[in-house]
Order: C-alpha cells, then sequence, then structure tokens
C-alpha cells in the first residue's frame, strides 16, 4: 500500500507565509535591539558633552561639593537595578501565563521607576538649591541634561510598563485585542485604583503556598517556551502565535527597561564616581 | 510569458561633429572617442589657460610669496599630477570600454558572463593604497613641517576677528591697528587669533592658508612673506551678514621700513588746528557719540574692545569697532572694501548700509539708529577732513 | 486569483480605513509603494524649490559685485538650498527608492512595519513644510546647512529663522531614523526563501548600510540640535563662549553625524548604478563581494573621519595627521566600486538607454568627485582649499554629478516599474546631455575660482579676484542644468498619460522586481520567489547560464490564496501632526497658548490608538 501524502492545509501555510521571518526572530525584537543601538550613540553624545563640560563650574559648586553625599543616588541606582530584577519575574511570569503575577511584578517595577524618578526630582530640586542650576555653569547644564534626558526615558519606560500591564492580557475570552473604546474606562478605572480582577487566569499559577522560598522559586522559575506540534490547526497556530506576541509585549518594555537601567549604571560611574 | 526588451539604438556618437574642431589633441585614442575626448582636451585647455593665469590674481593660492604658501601649493601640485595620471587613466579606460563594447546592431547574444576576479581585486584594492601611501608621506612632512615657527626672532601678532573687520594687535610694540597688516620681510610673523564674537577664519591666500579664529581658544599659525607687497585677505567662514566683505590687507615692507611704520604707529598724532573743518570734525566725532566704538587717540586701552564685545552680546547699543588713531594713512577702508578715498569715506559715512550691507555701525551708532542724530552734510564733511588728517608724524 | 485581505473599498472616519482609493487613499496608505511614490514626488518638488535657490544665488554671482539679492537673502538662500537638498531631496529620493524598490527585490509583500513607514513619510512631508514655513513666518534661517554655532546663538542671529531649522531637523531626524529601523528590520526578517545576505542586490545592501549609518548618526546630531535648542530657549551656554561653551563641540557633534550623512547620500545611489551598469551591459555586476564590501567598508569608516571638515579649527598636528590617514584609507573602497564598475562594462554589450547614460555619467562624475576629495584630504593643501568654491565644486561632484545623477538613472531604470509606462527616450536623452553639459559648465569652473581666491558663501565677490569670467560660465552652466530639468518634468507627465506600456520587463532586468507586473500588484508577489543566486530573475530567464542553478519557477498562485496585508490608518498622519504641532509649541513656547501641550496629547492619544489597532483590520479580515 503506498501511502498517502498528508493534504496541504493551504490555509495553515498562508497564515505561517504571513508570519515567516528570515531569521525566525520577531519584527518588533529586532526593531528594538537596533533602537537600541541608536540610544547608545544618544546617551554616548550626552555623555560626551558632559565629559567635555565637567569641570566647567563657573560660579556654581564643582563636582566634589555637588556630589558631597551619594548616599541617595546610591540607593536610586539600587532601586532602579532592583527594577531590573522585578522585570525578569514579570516576565517569567508573562512566559508562564500568569498574569497576576506579572501584572504585579510589572507595576512594581513602574513603581521602583517612580521612585527613581521622584529622588530624580527631589535631586534636581536640591541641586537647585545649591546653586547647580543650567545656568550656574556648564557642569550644571551638561549633568542636568544627561539626566534629565535619562529621567525622561524612566518617565517614558513607566508609562510603557504600565501600559503594558493594564492592557496584555494572556488569557484573553474572547476578543484577542481589546480595542481603544473598550480599554479606556478600564484604564481610567485602574488609574482610580480599581484594577478589575482577571477571571480568566488559572488557578494552577498563583502560588500555593505562602513560604518565602517556594515563592521564590515559582516567581524565577521560566519553562521552555511552549512548541506547537507539527500537525497543529489553523487554531492552534494563531493562538500559539497570538501568545507569543503577548509575551514579547512584555519581553519589549523588558529589553527598553534593562537598556534604560545599564545606561544608568554607565551615568552613576562617569557621572558620580569619577572624580 | 513573453518579454518585451526594448531594443533602443544607442547615440551613434561618430556621427556628431566635434563640439570644438579646433581641439590639437595628440592622443592615440583620438578615433575612438571624438565626443569625450573633445571634452577632455578642451577641459585639459582650460586647464593650462586658467593655471597659466591665475597667480596673478591677488587672492591665487598658485601664486604663493610665502613660505607656507609656497609648500602648500607644492604639496598640492604634487597630489595633482598624481590626480590627473589617476583621472586620465580611469576616466580614459571607462571611455574606451564604452565604445569598444557597445553592442552592436541586430546582435542579441550575451556577453560571456563575468562575474569577477579576485586577483584584479586585490591588486586594485593594493594599488590605491600605494597611491594614498605616496600622497601621505609629504602631506606628513609638511604638516610636520608647519607645527611649529622656525627658531629664532619673530614678530607677534594677534589677529582678534569681528563681525566684520580685522583687529590686528603688536604686544611687543604697543601698536593697534585695524584691516590692515604691517608686517615686516624675511621674517617670522607668529600670528596668535582669538575672536571677539563668531567664527571667522584667516586667509591671505598668497602667504598661508585658513586658520579659524574660534571665539573662546587662541589658535597659533605662522607665515613668512618673501617680498615686498600688498596682498588680499578675506574671511574665509560664514560670519554673518557682511561675510563677504570682511576682507583685509598684509602689507609687507622691509625691516627697515617696518620700523618707520611702527614709530608712527606710536608717536602720538598730531591735533588738528583750531577752527580747521578738522577740529570740527574732531568735534562731532564726540558728540555724534562714535567715540562709544571708536578709539582716536593711540592704541586702545587693554579690555575695551572685550567690554564692548560683552555689551553687544548684553543687547547694548555698542559693538568693537577699528581703531581709527592713524586711519588717514590707511590704503583702504571698511574692511579692505575699497580704496580709501575722501569721496568713499563721505558715502559711507551719509549710508554705511549702502557700502557694506548688515555693518554693524549701520545698526547701532545713534547716527544712523536715531534719526534726531542723523549727520548733516556739514557734519559729514567735517568728520572726512577729521579722519583724512589722523596720520602718523612722518619721519 | 488569490484574495488580499486589506484592500477593500468604503471608507469612514470614525471606523477604520480600508479604503485604497482618492485622496484618503493616499492620506492613509501604508503600502510601501505608496509611500515610495508619496516620498518621490514631495522630494521632486523640493527640488524645484532647491534648484531655484540655486538659480538665484548663481545669477546674483555671475559677474562680481552684484547687487541682485541682498546678503540676508543670500545668506538664507544657501542654507535653505543646502538643507533642503540635503534633507528634503537627496534622502527622501532615497527613500522614494528604499520603499519602492528595495522590498520587491528582497521578494517582501512590504516592509516590516507598514504603519511606522506612513508615520516616517508624514513626519518628513511636515518637517520639510515645516521648514518652509519660515519663509513667511520669521525668515528663512541664514547660518548655513551646518549652521555653525555661535553664529547661531541669539545674540547673533536672534530670528527665529536658526529656531525653525533646529525643529524641522528634529522631526526630519525622527523621521529618518524611524524609517530606517524599519528597513533595516525588513532586510533582515523579510527576505525571501533562499536570499542570503550575499544575494541581496546591491542597491539593498546600500540601502542596509545607509539605515545603519543614519540610526547611529543621527542621534548624535540630536544632541547638537537638543543643546542648541537649550542656548536658544532657554539661556544656557553650551556654544557661547562667554558662558564657557566651546563653538568647536557644535563643529563635532555636527560632523559626526554630517560625514555619514554624506555616505547617506552617495551610497544609495551607488546601489543603482550597480544595478543599473549590469542590466545594460547584460553581465553580471563584476566582484559582486567585494562592491558590498567595500560599500559596508565605507559606511564604517564614515564615523572616523568627521574631521576632516574641521582642518582649519586648530585641533593640532596630531588630530589632522590621523583624519588625514583615515581619510585617505576611504579611497581605497572608493576606488574598488569604480575600478568594479568599469570592470563591468568589459566584453559587455553595452546599449545606452537613459538610465545607462546616468549611470555612466555617474561613474565618470563621481570619479573626478573623489580624486578632488583626495586632494584636501591632505590637511596642507585644504586649508588653501576649504571653504573655498574648490570645496564647493568638489561636493557637488560627488552630490549632483554623483547622487543626482545616480538617482535620475535610477528614475528612469524604475519608472516603467512604478507607473508601467516608458518614459521617453529622446527626452531622456535631452535630458540627459543638457544636464551633464550644465553640470560640468556649472561645476568644474568652481575648481579654478576657488583656487584663485574665492570663498564659499559670499554673496558678492570683487573683481579684482579675476573670477568673473569663471563665475559667468558657471552661472550659465547652472542655468542649462536648470533647462534640463524641463526635459524631465515634461517627460514625466507626458508618459504617465501616453508613455509606452512597459510591460513586466523592459530592461531585460536581473532582480526579482522585474519579474512582476508593472506597475506590481499591492502585495507584490501571488506566490514568493525561491532565490538561488544573486540574479535570480535573470536566471530564470537564462537558466543555462545561471550560476547555482536555476530556482524552480513559483507555483502559480493557488485560487483560495490568503495574503494578509496590512490595512490603511490615520493614525501614523496624526501622530506626525501631533509632533509637528507640538514643534510649532516649543517654537512659540512664550505664547500663551497651549500649543505644546495640545500637539503632545494628539501624539500621545495617537500613539496608544495605534498600537491598539491591530495591523489588520477586522472588517477586512472578515472578508474571505
Amino acid at each position: 500500500m503506498v501511502q498517502q501524502a498528508p493534504p496541504i492545509n493551504h490555509a495553515l501555510e498562508d497564515i505561517k507565509e504571513h508570519h515567516r521571518t528570515s531569521t525566525g526572530q520577531s519584527h518588533r525584537k529586532v526593531l528594538m535591539w537596533t533602537f537600541l543601538g541608536s540610544e547608545c550613540m544618544f546617551f554616548g553624545s550626552l555623555i560626551a558633552t558632559f565629559l567635555i563640560y565637567h569641570n566647567n563650574v563657573a560660579s556654581g559648586p564643582n563636582r566634589e561639593h555637588a556630589f558631597e553625599s551619594l548616599f541617595l543616588v546610591s540607593v536610586m541606582a539600587f532601586v532602579l537595578l532592583a527594577s531590573s530584577f522585578t522585570m525578569v519575574l514579570a516576565l517569567a511570569a508573562a512566559r508562564r501565563g500568569d498574569q497576576k503575577m506579572m501584572r504585579a511584578w510589572l507595576l512594581l517595577t513602574a513603581f521602583c521607576g517612580l521612585f527613581f524618578i521622584g529622588s530624580q526630582g527631589y535631586e534636581f530640586y536640591h541641586f537647585t538649591h545649591e546653586g547647580l542650576t543650567p545656568h550656574a555653569s556648564l557642569f550644571g547644564a551638561s549633568f542636568m541634561i544627561l539626566t534629565g534626558f535619562h529621567g525622561a526615558h524612566v518617565t517614558l519606560g513607566i508609562l510603557w510598563l504600565v501600559s503594558v500591564a493594564v492592557l496584555v492580557r494572556l488569557h484573553p475570552k474572547k476578543d484577542h485585542r481589546p480595542i481603544m473604546a473598550s480599554m479606556l474606562p478600564k484604564f481610567l478605572g485602574f488609574l482610580a485604583g480599581v484594577p478589575k480582577r482577571e477571571p480568566g487566569a488559572p488557578i494552577e499559577a498563583r502560588p500555593r503556598h505562602r513560604r518565602f522560598m517556594t515563592f521564590a522559586r515559582e516567581q524565577t522559575l521560566a519553562p521552555p517556551p511552549p512548541v506547537l506540534a507539527k500537525d497543529a490547526s489553523i487554531e492552534q497556530f494563531e493562538a500559539h502565535h497570538l501568545a507569543e506576541e503577548k509575551v514579547l509585549n512584555v519581553e519589549l518594555v523588558g529589553l527598553y527597561w534593562h537598556f534604560v537601567d545599564i545606561v544608568w549604571v554607565v551615568i552613576f560611574t562617569v557621572v558620580y564616581l569619577f572624580r | 510569458m513573453p518579454r518585451t526588451r526594448l531594443t533602443l539604438k544607442g547615440v551613434d556618437l561618430r556621427e556628431r561633429p566635434l563640439p570644438n574642431r579646433d581641439s590639437r589633441s595628440t592622443m592615440s585614442f583620438n578615433k575612438l572617442s571624438p565626443r569625450r575626448l573633445a571634452i577632455l582636451t578642451l577641459t585639459a585647455a582650460l586647464l593650462l589657460l586658467v593655471t597659466a593665469c591665475l597667480p596673478d590674481r591677488p587672492q591665487s593660492t598658485f601664486g604663493p610669496e610665502g613660505k607656507i604658501a609656497r609648500d602648500q601649493l607644492h604639496l598640492f601640485q604634487f597630489i595633482f599630477w598624481i590626480a590627473v595620471i589617476v583621472f586620465v587613466a580611469v576616466e580614459g579606460v571607462l571611455v574606451y570600454f564604452i565604445f569598444k563594447y557597445r553592442r552592436k546592431a541586430g546582435d542579441t547574444t550575451l556577453p560571456p558572463q563575468i562575474h569577477g576576479n579576485n586577483r584584479l581585486e586585490i591588486a586594485w584594492t593594493i594599488l590605491p593604497v600605494f597611491i594614498l601611501a605616496a600622497i601621505a608621506i609629504p602631506t606628513y612632512r609638511t604638516i610636520a613641517d608647519h607645527k611649529d615657527p622656525p627658531e629664532g626672532d619673530a614678530l607677534k601678532v594677534e589677529v582678534i576677528g569681528h563681525q566684520w573687520w580685522w583687529e590686528f594687535r603688536y604686544p611687543d610694540l604697543g601698536v593697534v591697528t585695524a584691516n590692515e597688516m604691517h608686517i615686516p620681510i624675511n621674517k617670522t610673523v607668529v600670528v596668535d587669533l582669538e575672536s571677539q564674537d563668531v567664527i571667522h577664519s584667516f586667509w591671505i591666500p598668497k602667504l598661508a592658508g585658513k586658520t579659524d579664529v574660534v571665539p573662546g581658544r587662541i589658535n597659533v599659525m605662522w607665515l613668512v612673506a618673501d617680498k615686498e607687497g600688498n596682498y588680499y585677505g578675506q574671511c574665509a567662514e560664514l560670519c554673518g551678514l557682511a561675510h563677504a566683505q570682511m576682507r583685509f590687507r598684509v602689507i609687507s615692507h622691509t625691516q627697515e621700513n617696518f620700523d618707520k611704520w611702527v614709530k608712527g604707529q606710536t608717536t602720538a598724532p598730531p591735533q588738528p588746528a583750531a577752527n580747521s573743518a578738522a577740529a570740527r570734525g574732531a568735534q562731532t566725532f564726540v558728540t555724534k557719540g562714535c567715540l562709544a566704538c571708536h578709539t582716536i587717540s593711540g592704541p586702545d586701552a587693554p579690555g575695551v574692545q572685550e567690554g564692548r564685545a560683552q555689551g553687544f552680546e548684553q543687547g547694548r547699543a555698542v559693538f568693537p569697532a577699528p581703531n581709527l588713531a592713524y586711519f588717514g594713512d590707511r590704503g583702504t577702508m571698511a574692511a579692505g572694501l575699497f580704496d580709501l578715498t575722501e569721496d568713499r569715506l563721505a558715502k559711507w559715512l551719509q549710508d554705511p548700509d549702502e557700502l557694506k550691507p548688515g555693518n554693524r555701525m549701520a545698526e547701532l551708532a545713534q547716527a544712523y539708529a536715531d534719526p534726531g542724530s542723523k549727520l548733516s552734510d556739514a557734519d559729514i564733511e567735517a568728520l572726512v577732513a577729521y579722519l583724512m588728517s589722523r596720520q602718523a608724524v612722518k619721519n | 486569483m488569490a484574495t488580499i485581505a486589506g484592500g477593500m473599498k468604503g471608507r469612514s472616519i470614525l471606523r477604520r480605513p480600508t479604503g485604497t482609493e482618492g485622496i484618503w487613499g493616499w492620506i492613509t496608505t501604508v503600502d510601501a509603494k505608496r509611500i515610495g511614490v508619496l516620498y518621490g514626488v514631495t522630494a521632486l518638488i523640493f527640488f524645484i524649490a532647491g534648484g531655484l535657490e540655486a538659480l538665484i544665488m548663481r545669477v546674483q554671482l555671475a559677474s562680481p559685485e552684484q547687487n541682485i539679492t541682498s546678503p540676508e537673502t543670500f545668506n538664507q538662500l544657501f542654507t535653505m538650498h543646502g538643507t533642503t537638498m540635503v534633507f528634503l531631496v537627496i534622502m527622501p529620493l532615497n527613500a522614494a527608492f528604499f520603499n519602492f524598490v528595495m522590498p520587491l527585490q528582497i521578494g517582501a509583500r512590504d516592509v516590516a512595519f507598514p504603519r511606522l513607514n506612513a508615520l516616517s513619510y508624514w513626519l518628513f512631508l511636515f518637517g520639510g513644510l515645516f521648514l518652509h514655513v519660515s519663509f513667511i513666518a520669521a525668515g528663512p534661517p541664514d547660518a548655513g546647512w551646518f549652521s555653525y554655532a555661535n553664529l547661531t546663538e541669539r545674540p547673533f542671529s536672534p530670528e527665529n529663522g536658526i529656531d525653525y531649522w533646529i525643529l524641522s531637523l528634529q522631526l526630519l531626524g525622527v523621521a529618518s531614523v524611524l524609517s530606517s529601523l524599519n528597513f533595516i528590520v525588513t532586510i533582515i526578517n523579510l527576505r525571501a526563501k533562499g536570499m542570503s545576505f550575499m544575494r541581496l542586490p546591491v542597491f539593498v545592501w546600500m540601502t542596509f548600510v545607509v539605515a545603519f549609518l543614519l540610526v547611529l548618526a543621527m542621534p548624535v546630531i540630536t544632541i547638537g540640535l537638543v543643546l542648541l535648542m537649550f542656548d536658544r530657549f532657554t539661556g544656557t551656554s553650551f556654544f557661547i563662549p562667554s558662558g564657557g561653551g566651546d563653538p568647536v563641540l557644535w563643529q563635532h557633534l555636527f560632523w559626526v553625524f554630517g560625514h555619514p550623512e554624506v555616505y547617506v547620500l552617495i551610497l544609495p545611489p551607488m546601489g543603482m548604478v550597480s544595478e543599473i551598469l549590469p542590466v545594460f551591459s547584460r553581465k553580471p555586476l563584476f566582484g559582486y563581494k567585494f562592491v558590498v564590501l567595500a560599500g559596508i567598508f565605507i559606511g564604517v569608516t564614515g564615523f572616523t573621519v568627521w574631521s576632516h571638515h574641521m582642518f582649519s579649527v586648530g585641533l593640532g598636528p596630531i588630530a589632522n595627521t590621523y583624519f588625514a590617514t583615515a581619510t585617505f584609507l576611504v579611497g581605497v573602497p572608493t576606488g574598488v566600486k569604480i575600478f568594479n564598475w568599469i570592470a563591468t562594462l568589459y566584453k559587455g554589450k553595452l546599449t545606452f538607454e537613459t538610465p545607462m547614460l546616468f549611470a555612466l555619467a555617474f561613474v565618470a562624475l563621481f570619479t573626478i568627485g573623489g580624486i578632488s576629495g583626495v586632494m584636501h584630504a591632505s590637511p596642507p593643501t585644504d586649508l588653501q582649499q576649504t571653504d573655498t568654491y574648490f570645496i564647493v565644486a568638489h561636493f557637488h561632484y560627488v552630490l549632483f554629478g554623483g547622487a543626482i545623477f545616480g538617482m535620475m538613472g535610477g528614475l528612469y531604470y524604475w519608472f516603467p516599474k512604478v507607473t508601467g509606462r516608458m518614459l521617453n527616450e529622446t527626452l531622456g536623452k535631452l535630458h540627459f546631455w543638457f544636464m551633464f553639459i550644465g553640470a560640468n559648465l556649472a561645476f568644474f569652473p568652481m575648481h579654478f575660482s576657488g583656487m584663485a581666491g574665492m570663498p564659499r558663501r559670499i554673496y558678492t565677490y570683487d573683481s579684482d579676484l579675476g573670477v568673473g569670467w569663471l563665475n559667468m560660465i558657471s552661472t550659465v552652466g547652472a542655468l542649462i542644468m536648470g533647462a534640463s530639468f524641463l526635459f524631465l518634468v515634461y517627460n514625466i507627465l507626458h508618459s504617465l498619460k501616453k508613455g509606452k506600456a512597459a510591460g513586466n520587463d523592459p530592461w531585460d532586468g536581473h532582480t526579482l522586481e522585474w519579474s512582476v507586473s508593472s506597475p506590481p500588484p499591492i502585495h507584490n508577489y501571488d506566490e514568493i520567489p525561491t532565490v538561488r543566486s544573486n540574479r535570480p530573475y535573470w536566471d530564470q530567464k537564462h537558466p543555462e547560464l545561471a550560476e547555482h542553478g536555476v530556482p524552480p519557477p513559483p507555483p502559480a498562485p493557488r485560487k483560495n490564496k490568503h495574503i494578509a496585508l496590512p490595512s490603511p490608518s490615520y493614525w501614523p498622519i496624526v501622530l506626525a501632526a501631533g509632533m509637528t504641532i507640538a514643534a510649532f509649541g516649543a517654537l512659540y513656547h512664550e505664547t500663551i497658548l497651549p500649543v505644546l501641550p495640545i500637539g503632545l496629547s494628539i501624539a500621545v492619544i495617537a500613539t496608544y490608538a495605534w498600537v491598539l489597532e491591530p495591523p489588520i483590520a477586522k472588517q477586512a479580515e472578515g472578508h474571505h
């Protein structure tokens, strides 16, 4: 008996072709990496400007005086670095399909960012009182533009984190991509402090024990990416693809957030530590 | 699937008349490319023609009269002839191929499909390296040679760029003048370049290439003039409205004449006779507010110009202006724009903006900004007489 | 016929647009081919503006001591001419070709991010218009395309023209970074099966290199512009010497961007020429690998030579020696490219249709520009040449004789693919010869007027200089060159209606775009082809000569083939408009009207709306 080749599922092939990329990597991920390359030049130019002008203190305080106490910036740096860790946990949660913890970690990350921005605001206020303003000296101006632009990046990151936390639903019921109209009230409700409970979150993903170690083990657990069966149906393929896209939403903001953190490490070293 | 292939006839260049029938070319590939060759010949002829007559031009880099400019020209000529060889070789092969490998009418076959040749690639990667190395070595040598002025006695001049005129200070001689830089021949002149407003560029084509005049930093260059002469210079960096008219002259003297000039510049100019037109002019000069920007009695005191420059940046109606102490001795006026004559000067005082649009005097001076202080014809006449009388005591 | 989702008729403002017809079809389009056409048409209109500016300058300079324009107008003219030609003509014309040709050449249906692509276009258009609003609102900028600080600072340029220039460049910068990111992802991710990097057409390679150059160089000028903006708007003194600032820092920031930018302008036309020469020689490109590598090398080196624009600044002999050496090195890959182009002709069967004429002229003229470039790569000779007409001659040979000639070749070459109609050959040849003769008459004498001591950017010169007759020749040449474009405009308008039908493959092309109809269908390919060499389509036509075996012809499209295409969207143009309004707000930040917040709010709303709308609209999806 001659075995008949299974009939080609053309509709599935068309969809696969639509999603095919030459490298196997998603477009958005490649975009993000390239964009971060561009951002390197952006911060590189700012840091270079700072290095050129850091000794130009004119009437304002000099570096030693301005950065006498590194306590606050150290705390800021620590919190921001810690937020990179919570970001990793958020991604792990997303990979597990744990909507609730993903949201929790994302919001905690955003909160760390908020703390950072708040501290930076305080720092700027403090410096202004010390006489270190953009007009006092080029040291002040280049310092504030450099850290200010970094702060703007953090702020954008916070907005993005919150948006992802609110908008990304790992387990949609019906509508894959919520439309603006239905999301806006939810978003406003969220801002007002009444996050809606996610009905579709899987029970088994919730931590069973309150014990810390178990919790930690669970949270850091990143399961291997789900494999799509060879004979998957169109529905399965689409569901798989959609799930990947949603995790990618978290991954992208994560890439951006890690980058912003690394930039802070560089700024912290170059601006505050090097004398 | 049928393909439409356009078989448009190539332009038959051979049948066209030569654009220039007089071109007397002796090159052997004449028969191959009449048109291109004509253009080449024309270019070569033009080139010879132009290079032959250019050195006389007052700003021509082909007529150097000092070491720096001469070295720069020699280096240029060296590179130029290498460039001509490369140019003729590359364009020659290009033109040759264009005519040699034209498709014959009716030929529809394909040529051999040559994809490349690694040996050739390596060869023509290495060849330019050698050519460029040949250019690089004399380049480095000239850079090193021009780096520091030669040992020995040198004249120090501070050049300050202003919108849109030049100030020359001789710190060791106590002389300050404008728009005409006097130097002795065969003596190294070390020039410190500073600007009190925007970036300018100091350029005397026959003596030396450009060095930028950057506010906030002092650039140093040096030059030597071989013989007596009157050299044209011009600002070469866009510096605002009257950039095109920010010119100057360098006048080189024998050491003896230069010393005389210095002596004149350091002796107070004579006061005008009482009741003369010049004396009235001296008064007008004061009453019309010219003193706000111009100095009239000997070299500027230190810091005066800087104060005016700062005042301008803070929005006051002042601007650093040329020292007029020995104005009547100058050959030119308005930053090398015109030969100094009484008529021109009168016209200038009438309406400076017409002779040199955008200049700061027309913008800021009370006499032009305020209709109530407008200069009358009598004022102008008196001022001309006064300014022309501002001459060093001849000795 | 295959089902094409995404191209339904019908539209409404509130609902997701789906129509592709009429003016709304163009406004909401996300089709790279249409966006390419938009780029091209816009750039050609700006080209007319920039060209007229040049002609006015040439008339003013025709004889010494003329007063046709005031110095103020003249400064504004060359500033606008330079800025327009660089940012609003050559770059967008390149983008036009990238958009139309590149996805076709790699066997893609569109770029990776179609809506982002539309945003780039609208930002470019609005940025260009923003710059030109300064003609009415403030008087255009007048500090040159390089706008050296501190001439651009408030005390010396109190007018708003400079602010228009700064903000316009910021908008244009965002536009080109976004489009470059898009092209990079497209080339990395959307190549047809079998199209490895070493099988990419050279034009695609050059697109790739240029996109990287822009992505890495643009942030640097962005920072420069931000610092300048702070100086002008808030009173800091980054470039003000009296406040401790260093105007030379601006020059560094500008040229770290500016030199790669020069390669951004010239590499794509090099790519086009590398496509055209082989087709009209009926041979493959000679040394494909080396042409590509040379292009990459030129791109990388672009970041290491910026201070050769600053030899006269006084950076010292060591810096000058280094930058001279690096600049000499650029000569090597440039030479390799020229040699390979010429070798491509070797033993070919050349025909001289208009694209070929332009491509050959590119090689001839670019060589002149390259050689004069070596002359001022040497600092001592550069000190005599910099800021003179010699430099003007040099970069016009590179950017006009090079870039514009190359792109005109590209225009004649791909016009049939874009419109389905041939451009008229007679008119094309007239255009070519007028342009060729005009360009040489205009630019060649400038070498001499420069060496004879005529500086750049001067509105008048003394008759003593003896360069009047050289300038007269230049002016006559410029006018001839200007006239040549009348042939082009007439040719385009005429051929759009009455041109000969092109068919799929009028030139016996090598690359994939010639395998589809002219104009191509909205989805480019019914079936994505498979690739075995860098002449995939040519191999199909000449299987006996194919280098790596002939790929099977693409299967006939199935009846029920479903091709999902991105739907049109309003949000790109809304987002671009929001950013432009915000730029106006920044410019007039001292007024009470909250223009800046309004613009930013529009931008934020548009961003969220964009993110939340699916790339493929529901109503279009539901069709099959």
